[in-house]
């Protein structure tokens, strides 16, 4: 063994020739592979350790096979195990210098070929020796990395190797414990099968663990390391979320969150604390986590949402959203985890609504006295809205941020006929009471911060979104929602006191979008949001469009409007939109525009293909095919827009473009269907008497089936006693029966004894006869006469 | 001897590279190295540059040097000049072969594992304290050991509760104080209307 190092020492000092570089190669290979001692073969790895960093290829090609068999031999040896991990390791690892040969990749096939090798190196992972495991578990990170695929394959067949590998995540050094954790993440990364086992091994309470022990979300990167293995098991695994939430380990995420002040107080304290990036990229996963459990429309999602308000996260989430110091990408996704968490759950709607939130505190004017009212608490659906349409002075909002509390706001209405009446009710313009106040905050509630926002939207150029996420927000309040859509048609600016007119809102929205849509195509967000509220008003609903139309020159606008050429094309196919939604829901016959005069102006003026061409413009672009369910921002858009104000890809609501789609049909075909439109119209102006005849039909139809039902019914009942009193008597008769055969059997049974005893009875009588005749027989030969008659001998023998 | 080595960065706490241990040591060793990273994680830059710190059985020693701090646990017998002498070899060789990546961002826990070797390499030089390069290092009067404070881990551990503990003492003081002062001028009232009282009676009803 020394001879052979001290010839590796030798070759070492000699680097003028290369060519001894393969014969010491192929030697080492050699001795590696067949020597017969231990020692010796330990020798040899360890001196091919030394080679295979500069010498990768030559000694990958001429030793790998020899160095798997010692693996297979020796693995008992813990000196020499360690040396082969390591060796195969660099064999297998992508460098920079073997990325052009690719060896390090063919060195692996060759490894993972065969299943044994990788079940060989799990059996390792029994050994304590730190660095045994520690270069398995390397070396396991390596074949991963390189050929996922068939190392899963692999790692599935051996029966325990993926408990080796969870009970890594135990192991007491922590140098062991991370390099397990990235093994598993990148493990569970794809195979919903791994992922199962691996949940199912309690790894969530390990993981939940570790980050306990490493400081919960203000820890290292070890945290982020758990929080991402938790995401890669549960994501788009119902099994592992059910798994999760029946573990209780959904009751623990409020704490990994944690929640600054009295949970019991009347408002969400303000927050500030220090955010190291750790710290932000932590909270970002856990409020992820929250969004994996939730998603919209899942299985499990009521379920989870309930379990999860049960365990107290509102508070927290909201804190991080709308009281603290959090940075924009932390309070974006705290946004959303509210979105996620009430969309859909009316009890956590209302629960939301409920909270009241710390105002944001005054930063810019530290010296002002304490009495200024700018630290009252406010509802938090008011503190959403007003993020969104950025009426908050003292701060500034990221767009992200905005986008998804315009999206959390949206989620906390919709759905909820209460929730959009009592926003709906609130859509008042605040008292201007005080006019010399110096405080520029007035207590706001959410509709005036919407009026607001939609009144002054078109003036605000440096923020073209304040009106679109209002008018968002407004048309959720109305969707579908006729009482609410009542309460807002009734709202009215201007002072009558001061001699201005009343104008209604509706007609207030319509001014906003003339004026606004007069400015540069820049800031073309607004009218965009205007156009959207306006058909989400007027869809389904006459009174609407009745007061609609009452101002000519709206339909006059909207005309000229998709007429022009320099217009976006989807403001275009919206007013095409909002004409046709006019037209077909134009069913008043008080209205100012009858069906007749709208359709020929329609006709006469636009023309039907150009309508229609409008119309599906607007379907194909890409605003309407891109759009985000959830107004998505990402943040290089943020970034592009703070750098030179160019606007992110948001320009339509989901919401608005699924009603779109579906009345697109109906919509289009009212127009091209216009020499019958008259009939249309007859027939819309039916519908409603129709409609409460056949209401009638069915009722009555509804009662006599519910008569039969009765009959029938009753019918059953006495089938039933029926078939229960034949039943009983059938149960008498087999009873009856049974014990007939019984007796018959008794009475043969008698009658076999009987017919016995009559045969013994013979058999006595026939040697009875037989005695007569000897007796007979005697008294002959003693002399004496014997008649035949019996009773005559027997006479005699008396 | 020396029982176990770790190396953490200064700043934010993140351990750096450790001994590895046997298992029976690492067991042994569990709760100590749980103190170790508390200290870690309460040291900064201006904390004390070195300092021992006893804690059952066991001293820690530790040093820090360019923003990188070195632990070791050690038993009570071993000498601290040995230790200290160690803590500084590991220093200057870790300072030479990874000094200027420590401060690194994005440096994932224990980035140096491969440190290990010549920690475990210099351990076994520091092991028997009777060798003749142990006993010269002693015998040396290279640094002044002796001004090196010694702390205790309990009180390092538990400073921040007997403080609280001490406020509510004093607190509680004070209260007691304030009744006692209420007391005592109850109390002179009441004399006073002793004194008088009597005779004030008396006067008021020959006066009546």
């Amino acid at each position: 063994m020394d001879f052979l190092t001290r010839g590796y020492n030798a070759f070492l000092s000699d680097k003028g020739q290369p060519q001894s570089a393969d014969e010491t190669i192929d030697k080492l290979a050699d001795c590696v592979q067949h020597a017969t001692l231990l020692e010796d073969r330990r020798a040899g790895v360890l001196s091919l350790k030394g080679l295979a960093r500069d010498w990768t290829e030559k000694v990958g090609d001429r030793s790998l096979n020899g160095l798997i068999k010692v693996l297979h031999e020796d693995y008992k040896d813990t000196d020499i195990t360690k040396a082969v991990l390591e060796t195969i390791n660099i064999l297998c690892t992508v460098s920079e210098k073997s990325k052009a040969s690719g060896y390090a990749l063919r060195f692996t096939d060759q490894f993972i070929q065969d299943a044994k090798n990788v079940t060989i190196l799990l059996d390792i992972l029994e050994e304590f020796d730190f660095y045994v495991r520690f270069n398995t578990v390397k070396l396991l990170v390596t074949l991963l990395f390189n050929r996922s695929d068939r190392i899963q394959e692999c790692i599935l067949t051996s029966p325990i190797g993926i408990t080796r590998l969870i009970e890594l995540l135990d192991d007491k050094r922590e140098i062991v414990r991370n390099e397990g954790l990235l093994l598993m993440i990148s493990l569970t990364e794809t195979n919903a099968d791994i992922q199962k086992i691996v949940a199912f091994g309690n790894t969530f309470e390990r993981l939940l663990a570790i980050i306990e022990e490493e400081e919960g979300i203000s820890g290292g990167i070890i945290v982020q390391d758990s929080l991402s293995l938790t995401h890669n098991l549960l994501r788009y695994n119902v099994s592992n979320q059910n798994y999760f939430r029946e573990t209780s380990c959904i009751q623990q995420i409020p704490g990994l969150l944690g929640y600054v002040g009295d949970s019991n107080a009347e408002h969400v304290p303000y927050s500030y604390e220090d955010w190291p990036t750790q710290k932000v990229s932590n909270t970002i996963l856990v409020l992820q986590l929250i969004r994996i459990l939730t998603e919209p429309a899942g299985i499990n999602t009521a379920v989870n949402q309930k379990v999860m308000a049960q365990s107290g996260i509102l508070l927290p989430v909201i804190q991080l959203a709308l009281c603290s110091n959090a940075p924009p990408r932390v309070r974006t996704e705290a946004l959303y985890a509210i979105g996620y968490l009430v969309c859909a759950n009316e009890t956590n709607q209302t629960a939301f609504i409920r909270t009241m939130v710390a105002n944001q505190p005054d930063f810019t004017t530290p010296n002002n006295d304490i009495t200024t009212p700018a630290n009252v608490p406010r509802p938090a659906l008011v503190s959403l809205i007003s993020i969104a349409a950025a009426s908050d002075t003292q701060s500034h909002y990221a767009l992200s941020s905005r986008a998804a509390a315009a999206f959390a706001a949206t989620c906390c209405i919709d759905d909820n006929h209460e929730n959009q009446l009592v926003l709906a009710g609130t859509l008042q313009k605040v008292p201007e009471d005080n006019a010399n106040s110096k405080f520029t905050d007035k207590p706001h509630s959410a509709g005036s911060l919407l009026l607001e926002a939609i009144e002054n939207g078109h003036t605000n150029e440096n923020d073209p979104y304040s009106a679109w996420f209002a008018c968002v927000i407004l048309s959720h309040i109305l969707s579908g929602n006729e009482k609410a859509k009542e309460v807002a048609g009734r709202v009215t600016f201007g002072e009558e006191a001061e001699g201005e007119e009343p104008v209604p809102l509706l007609h207030q929205v319509m001014a906003a979008l003339m004026l606004s849509s007069k400015e540069s195509p820049a800031a073309s967000r607004a009218p965009i949001g205007y156009l959207c509220l306006l058909c989400t008003w007027l869809f389904e609903s006459s009174s609407s469009v009745k007061q609609f139309l009452s101002e000519g020159i709206h339909v006059q606008f909207l005309i000229e409007e998709m007429q022009k050429t320099n217009v976006d094309p989807v403001i275009q196919g919206l007013a095409a939109f909002l004409l046709g939604i006019a037209f077909e829901y134009d069913d008043d016959n008080d209205s100012a525009f009858s069906r007749e005069t709208l359709r020929d102006i329609l006709l006469n003026r636009v023309g039907a293909d150009q309508f229609k061409n409008r119309l599906s413009r607007l379907r194909d672009s890409a605003a309407f095919i891109n759009v985000s369910k959830t107004m998505y921002v990402s943040a290089e858009e943020d970034e592009a827009f703070n750098l030179n104000g160019s606007l992110p890809m948001l320009v339509l609501d989901y919401h608005f473009v699924e009603l779109f789609k579906e009345s697109y049909d109906s919509i289009q075909r009212a127009i091209t269907r216009s020499p019958k439109a008259a009939k249309t119209k007859n027939f819309g102006a039916n519908n409603q008497s129709s409609g409460s005849n056949e209401i009638q039909s069915y009722k009555d139809i509804i009662s006599k089936q519910d008569n039969e039902i009765k009959n029938l019914k009753a019918q059953l009942a006495q089938l039933q006693g029926q078939v229960q009193a034949l039943t009983t008597e059938k149960q008498a008769a087999e009873d009856e029966k049974r014990e007939v055969e019984d007796k018959y059997l008794r009475e043969q049974a008698r009658f076999a004894t009987l017919e016995k005893e009559q045969e013994d009875l013979l058999v006595c009588m026939g040697e009875q006869d037989m005695d007569i005749k000897k007796y007979k027989d005697r008294l002959r030969s003693l002399g004496q006469d014997v008649t035949d008659n019996e009773e005559e001998e027997e006479e005699e023998e008396e | 001897m020396v029982k176990t080595t770790m190396v953490a960065r200064v700043s934010d706490g993140l351990p750096l590279a450790a001994s590895m241990d046997d298992e029976q040591s690492e067991t042994e060793l569990s709760e100590y190295k749980g103190q170790a990273k508390t200290i870690f994680r309460r040291l900064n830059l201006n904390s004390e540059p070195r300092c021992s710190i006893e804690s059952g059985n066991y001293i820690f020693h530790y040093i820090i040097e360019n923003g990188v701090c070195y632990l070791c646990i050690c038993e009570k017998s071993y000498p601290r000049k040995l230790a200290f002498s160690y803590l500084e070899e590991l220093a200057k060789e870790f300072n030479l072969s990874y000094g200027n990546e420590v401060d690194k961002p994005g440096l994932r826990p224990y980035a140096f594992v491969k440190f290990d070797t010549f920690m475990q390499k210099t351990k076994r030089i520091y092991q028997d304290t009777r060798t003749q390069h142990n006993l010269t290092k002693l015998n040396e009067d290279l640094q002044d050991v002796t001004r090196i404070m010694t702390k205790n881990m309990e009180d390092l551990l538990w400073r921040g509760d007997s403080l609280d503990r001490m406020s509510h003492i004093s607190g509680e003081l004070k209260d007691s104080a304030k009744l006692f002062k209420d007391k005592a001028r109850d109390l002179n009232l009441q004399a006073l209307y002793r004194k008088y009282g009597p005779p004030a009676i008396v006067i008021l009803i020959l006066f009546s």
